[in-house]
């Protein structure tokens, strides 16, 4: 895979500076809490949504999310919040910001 | 969160179905279009979720766009409440109506609680709280509750404390009783201390007053001990300039006190003892007359006899009683016990000691214990047994 100079840069900067790398490297952030709720942000919409399954798009990958009775608490365009019993989460690509 | 939910309670939401076959679509461009939607949910091809009334009407294009359908199932929040509020007056007038009159009845004391009486009668204080305006259906901001709290204690003398406090219409009043000094010796008064038994007096300890006991001098119930004066001059001490007070007597007189116990044990003792033979007897008691069930022929010489009776609930039932009378017969056998000398001794005098023993009080101390006389004739062995305790025997006299 080729990488570009500059996110070569970015990746470097964020490690000497210990920077959040979901901001420098436009990477999503995720957040779960147990197994009752997960807040992705900065996504990239909605691919499907079934309360057995949820899959978000994060740009190169996707996340699949499992689960039952699963709800859009909130979709914003920066943040979706999923609740319901998640069962998995998972990622169909590795995602390291150096594509 | 929490915050969101309310205000959008406040300004009023709308609960939506959307039915359409790219409902994911749908909710990207909700978002990418800055409609917020929250709690949405999805049940086959229909999504439902809640929205506030502004951006339902941003909805038509992103609707026209996924080919959705989209209806409103439910106006929720309080400016719906109202509306509908507004149409039914008389029910919104009602229920104003009822809360206010349990807010208003809430403002008045109908119950009054007394704790921390022990030994004051409550029916007492609640009397004086009523005095003081504390009572059954009186406006709570017109007491003022400290004023009635310490008109509570200055009113009743045993009350140190009073505190009042309300719960909802019930009002509490806290009682802190006194506690009660002991009364005050009386001042100027001569109390003597006297023996409250006889004995020998072997130590004496005056803490107040004057002895008038030595130690080895034998002292009879009554007598004076201690004399409730001080300052008294005695020959060869004393104080001279000191004018003698009248006190009540304080000290210890200790005394040595006899106490005795007499047995007598006979050398031969004849008893009677059950054989462990047993013969039972049935009789019927019908008026006077007397029947033998059973058990006619009495097998023994000597015996133990033994009846319980019982009429069946016969005189309930048949208006006059028939009683059935069990006897159990035991037959007896006549035992000679034979003591030796020194058997019958051993014997009296452990029943001499214990009958000594019972005349001394708990707290006594026993400092000797001894066999005074020991007379023996053919038959049988007489012994006297003697305590000696040391007691306190200063009491003051009733």
């Amino acid at each position: 895979m080729r990488v570009s100079p500059a996110k070569k840069i970015r990746t470097r900067l964020a490690d000497t500076f210990e920077l959040p790398k979901d901001v420098l490297l436009d990477l999503p952030r995720l957040t779960i809490i147990g197994t009752l709720q997960l807040v992705v942000e900065n996504h990239r919409g909605l691919i499907e949504y079934t309360p057995a399954r949820v899959r978000i798009s994060l740009g190169a990958a996707e996340l699949v999310v499992t689960g039952t009775d699963l709800v859009i608490s909130s979709a914003y365009e920066e943040e979706i919040m999923i609740l319901g019993h998640l069962g998995s989460v998972e990622f169909t690509r590795e995602l390291t910001g150096g594509e | 969160m929490f915050i969101r939910r309310f205000w959008s309670y406040l300004v009023g939401y709308l609960v939506v179905s959307v039915a359409g076959r790219q409902l994911e679509r749908f909710v990207n461009l909700m978002a990418a279009s800055g409609i917020i939607m929250w709690d949405i949910k999805r049940q086959g091809t229909v999504l439902t979720g809640k929205l506030s009334i502004g951006d339902f009407l941003r909805l038509r294009p992103i609707a026209r766009k996924t080919h959705s359908r989209v209806r409103i199932c439910r106006k929720a929040g309080f400016p719906f409440l109202w509306a509908r509020a507004r149409r039914r007056t008389v029910l919104v007038l009602g229920a104003i109506i009822f809360v206010s009159g349990v807010w208003f009845l809430s403002q008045f004391v109908w119950f009054v609680e007394i704790n921390g009486c022990e030994t004051l009668d409550p029916n007492v204080i609640r009397q004086v709280a009523e005095e003081l305006g504390l009572k059954r259906g009186v406006f709570k901001h017109s007491l003022d509750l400290d004023r009635i709290g310490d008109g509570l204690a200055l009113r009743i003398e045993r009350v140190a404390w009073a505190g009042i406090d309300y719960a909802g219409t019930l009002a509490i009043v806290d009682i802190i009783e006194k506690e009660l000094a002991p009364s005050p010796e009386p001042v100027g008064v001569r109390i003597d201390l006297v023996a409250s038994k006889e004995g020998m007096v072997e130590e004496v300890v005056v803490l107040r007053g004057t002895a008038t006991v030595r130690r080895g001098q034998t002292v009879r119930a009554g007598d004076l001990l201690i004399r409730g004066i001080a300052g008294e001059q005695l020959p060869g001490e004393g104080y001279p300039h000191v004018q003698p007070i009248p006190v009540k007597a304080r000290g210890i007189v200790k005394a040595r006190i006899w106490y005795t116990g007499r047995a007598r044990v006979p050398l031969e003792l004849v008893r009677e003892c059950r054989t462990g033979r047993h013969y039972q007897r049935l009789v019927m008691k019908a008026g006077r007359q007397e029947i033998i069930l059973w058990g006619w022929r009495l097998p023994f010489e000597a015996y133990d006899a033994v009846a319980t009776s019982s009429d069946l609930g016969t005189g309930r039932i048949f208006g006059f009683p028939i009683e059935i009378t069990k006897i159990d017969f035991y037959e007896l056998e006549r035992a000679v016990y034979h003591f030796s000398s020194e058997e019958a001794r051993q014997e009296a005098i452990r029943i001499a000691s214990n009958i000594a023993l019972s005349r001394v009080p708990q707290e006594a101390e026993i400092i000797l214990r001894s066999v005074q006389a020991v007379t023996q004739d053919e038959m049988g062995v007489e012994v006297e047994v003697m305590v000696e305790t040391l007691e306190n025997i200063a009491t003051y006299p009733p």
